[in-house]
């Protein structure tokens, strides 16, 4: 596992100084049915987003908080459509260029979804850009946003994987 | 910050009843978000699900994501991934 070290004495620095909110304990909302009924969204932190949409904002201080829809119908017709837009210098993005599963495995969720090992690939899978040092838009008004979409696609599980 | 970002979109999700599970790569970060269920993974910054064309390895992780949605009982649950 990677830790604080490993980063750039900058991004190490100011992670140490970070004002980290108090959240509290967090909410859990128990799986509702069995992972072969369940269906399964993706949602990743890795700046991904089709070629055809806008990239996300190249300015780490300004915490664009909004988030792209990447439809699995979308990624299966073509997924070199696939592109990174993404501000942090901490992370290779040798393994992306090569394999996109390293961060979006959509392609393995589909397959275990094939061999019946969960329900269903949602239909909708969502992207965000990481490096926010800024929440509050993210907070208030897109991470709810998000859960309104994966709630509208009756998705039961979401796996989170930042970069 | 992706495991900040990441562990605050968790939280949103699952206050409308959808379970996650967050990865984590760094978790000096994910505990001062502390989202309800995290599988902590020992790879590097860019690659959470391990080496590119480790086909077994991912689908290991998605299963193991799996397993652990179903058997955390509290808020905070942390496994780590045994590659």
């Amino acid at each position: 596992m990677a830790t604080l070290n490993d980063m750039e004495p900058a991004s190490r620095r100011f992670i140490e100084r970070y004002p980290f909110p108090d959240l509290g304990k967090p909410p859990i909302a128990p799986l509702k049915t069995q992972p072969e009924k369940a269906r399964v969204a993706l949602v990743t932190t890795a700046g991904l987003h089709l070629d055809t949409d806008r990239p996300f904002s190249s300015s780490f201080w300004l915490s664009d908080c909004s988030f792209r829809v990447i439809r699995e119908a979308d990624y299966f017709v073509d997924p070199g459509r696939l592109v990174v837009s993404h501000t942090s210098k901490e992370f290779d993005r040798s393994g992306i260029d090569r394999d996109i599963n390293v961060v979006f495995p959509l392609p393995r969720l589909k397959e275990i979804a094939d061999a019946g090992l969960v329900g269903s690939v949602a239909p909708r899978h969502l992207s965000f850009m990481g490096s926010l040092p800024r929440t509050g838009d993210l907070r208030k008004r897109t991470a709810p946003e998000a859960a309104r979409i994966l709630k509208d696609d009756d998705v039961d599980l979401a796996i989170l994987t930042p970069v | 910050m992706c495991n900040q970002t990441a562990g605050l979109i968790a939280r949103a999700l699952e206050e409308v009843g959808i379970t996650t599970v967050t990865l984590s790569l760094l978790k000096e970060v994910t505990s001062k978000i502390n989202p309800p269920r995290v599988l902590e993974m020992p790879f590097g910054f860019g690659h959470p699900l391990g080496n590119p064309d480790d086909r077994e390895g991912q689908t290991r992780v998605l299963q193991t994501c799996l397993d652990l949605a179903c058997q955390a009982r509290e808020p905070g649950t942390t496994w780590k991934f045994d590659p």
